[in-house]
């Protein structure tokens, strides 16, 4: 049936003519969630929700065009070159997708076994009879805060830092290189242990608050535990894709993991998630001394040459600038050789 | 019925013992790594398709960024104990696809939402009528609301004149929208009906 052959003629194709003439889509505070919008396409709403939004969108330029949108995107079945695209996708190798389910599952279990430890359990009456012991709850706020747990965590770094890749706001330190996964509690520095205390409660709190998931993923990275690091600040970076601070510890995790599994990729994306750090903070100096570190691994001399200047521009004293001196010189030594310099023992004092 | 469920190929060649909705409930409980693995198995080229087709809206195709957005995904998926899946409401046979699809969307359009600061480029409807002038324009789509507010017109089919005729979604797309429980030939002829309702109105006089 051609609805246009029984429209009311020339009535109705000067409606549909000023349609499309006088369209704007501009968002307004009335204006719904678009993901919420788009679960009308599934039928995932309340009727009564459903009716609001459906008539909201079909006065609404804005949610007019999102739900359009969405029905093109969404109606037909996959095209025979997005499927081919499919089968080339990381996860179609089923490996990965082994992977994938192991961290999905693991994570799950941490999070339970966590809850499971009666240390942990019985922790929130615990700190709350010690906030009444010292008088005031802000005391205790403020030991467990965000704020304090992300200082404990660079504390903790600059006390026994683990790896060359440098984590936000921590000091320089000397480096000690660490045997086997990870350390045991008894040679974790209090630091870390305070932090990874406050980190359960507030995963506990929040499984999904983006700045634990953060802190826990560079407690893991700092017990050497990357993959599992990875897994958490992957998540981190997808509730709060603008965050540089998760960018560098991603961007730290995968260097790491390059590091002892050998694996050339995780270099790359290393470099990508710090490179996209950088876009977003130019001037931020721990991004641009861990994209050099990345950089000399898949980049030219030259470009890693230039992203050490580009440190030394933002930071020309201290442990890490002499750290990035040194890692220059190299990088310069061996800019006649194409191939990619190795990586340089890091300052020791 | 909505129009979003897949071919059979997506069901990845299993034996379909259980159903794709048993099967999300099971994943659900984020402790069964058969159950995952057999999700992964039969939904993650429709996952990927859908990523694919939804980067391309903000003009990308870059293989890293579709991979990364693909495990995203995923994280979505398990995320505050597998929220997304224990809401999910299985209303019609089917509808699971429907779901995941919408939600692997979702999961794009954030992301470049918070990279751009706003939501994709918002395309333009084809111009190709002379357009009239908009007080003009204004008057006429007054009118008609006017008349469509009226019985024996329902909610529902005005939102269908308008969704149709304003926002340019053609009737296959109208009928994609699940909660208007209406097929392609369902909404044509809620467009016909009304066309002709409003002719005749404007013929009689009621309304110039």
């Amino acid at each position: 049936m051609k609805i246009g052959d029984m429209s009311g003629g020339d009535l109705i194709e000067r409606l549909q003519a000023g349609a499309q003439a006088h369209r704007r889509p501009q968002k307004t505070r009335k204006c719904p969630d678009e993901d919420t919008l788009r679960l009308l396409l599934p039928g995932q709403l309340e009727p009564e929700e459903a009716d609001k939004l459906l008539t909201h969108a079909a006065e609404c330029d804005w949610c007019g065009t999102v739900l359009r949108e969405a029905a093109q995107d969404l109606t037909d079945p996959p095209t025979g070159e997005e499927e081919e695209l499919a089968g080339k996708a990381r996860l179609a190798d089923p490996r990965r997708r082994r992977e994938l389910v192991e961290r999905i599952v693991t994570r799950r279990e941490r999070t339970v076994d966590r809850w499971r430890l009666p240390i942990l359990r019985w922790w929130p009456a615990w700190g709350l009879a010690a906030a009444v012991l010292v008088g005031g709850v802000s005391y205790q706020q403020w030991m467990r805060s965000p704020t304090r747990t992300e200082g404990l965590l660079a504390q903790a770094y600059t006390k026994r830092r683990p790896m060359e890749m440098r984590v936000p706001k921590a000091e320089w330190g000397q480096m000690r290189v660490q045997m086997g996964a990870g350390l045991s509690s008894s040679h974790e520095p209090p630091e870390l242990l305070d932090a990874k205390a406050n980190i359960a409660r507030g995963i506990d709190a929040g499984p999904d608050d983006p700045r634990w998931l953060k802190f826990e993923g560079e407690a893991d990275l700092l017990e050497g535990r990357e993959g599992v690091a990875i897994d958490e600040l992957e998540r981190a970076r997808s509730l709060r894709p603008g965050d540089v601070n998760i960018l560098v510890d991603l961007g730290a995790a995968y260097y790491q993991r390059a590091v002892k599994e050998d694996q050339p990729e995780s270099y790359e994306l290393a470099y990508e998630r710090l490179s996209e750090g950088v876009r977003l903070k130019p001037s931020e100096p721990t991004l641009l001394f861990n994209q050099a570190l990345a950089a000399e691994h898949i980049e030219t001399p030259g470009v890693a040459q230039a992203a050490w200047e580009a440190y030394l521009k933002v930071d020309s004293s201290g442990g890490f600038a002499r750290e990035a001196r040194l890692h220059l010189e190299n990088v310069k030594k061996n800019s006649s050789n194409s191939r990619t310099t190795p990586p340089i023992q890091p300052l020791t004092h | 019925m909505s129009n979003l469920e897949p071919s059979g190929e997506y069901e990845g060649g299993l034996a379909l013992e259980e159903s794709p909705e048993e099967l999300l409930q099971k994943c659900a409980d984020m402790d069964d790594t058969e159950a995952w693995d057999r999700f992964l198995a039969r939904f993650n080229p429709l996952i990927i398709a859908t990523v694919v087709r939804t980067i391309r809206r903000y003009g990308f195709d870059r293989a890293g960024l579709r991979d990364d957005l693909v495990q995203d995904v995923y994280l979505k998926f398990s995320a505050n104990r597998a929220k997304v899946l224990r809401e999910f409401k299985p209303l019609y046979p089917g509808a699971v696809f429907g779901y995941l699809r919408v939600i692997a969307a979702n999961v794009v359009h954030d992301h470049f939402k918070s990279k751009m600061g706003k939501y994709s480029d918002q395309s333009p409807l084809p111009d190709n009528v002379a357009a009239p002038d908009e007080t003009e324009w204004r008057l006429l789509l007054r009118d008609i609301d006017d008349l469509l507010k009226k019985p024996p017109v329902s909610a529902r089919d005005r939102q269908i004149f308008w969704l149709y005729y304003r926002q340019g979604m053609s009737a296959k797309e109208i009928a994609a929208i699940s909660s208007l429980n209406l097929t392609i030939k369902g909404v044509e002829s809620v467009i016909v009906r009304l066309n002709q309702l409003i002719r005749n109105a404007f013929e009689n006089g009621e309304r110039q």
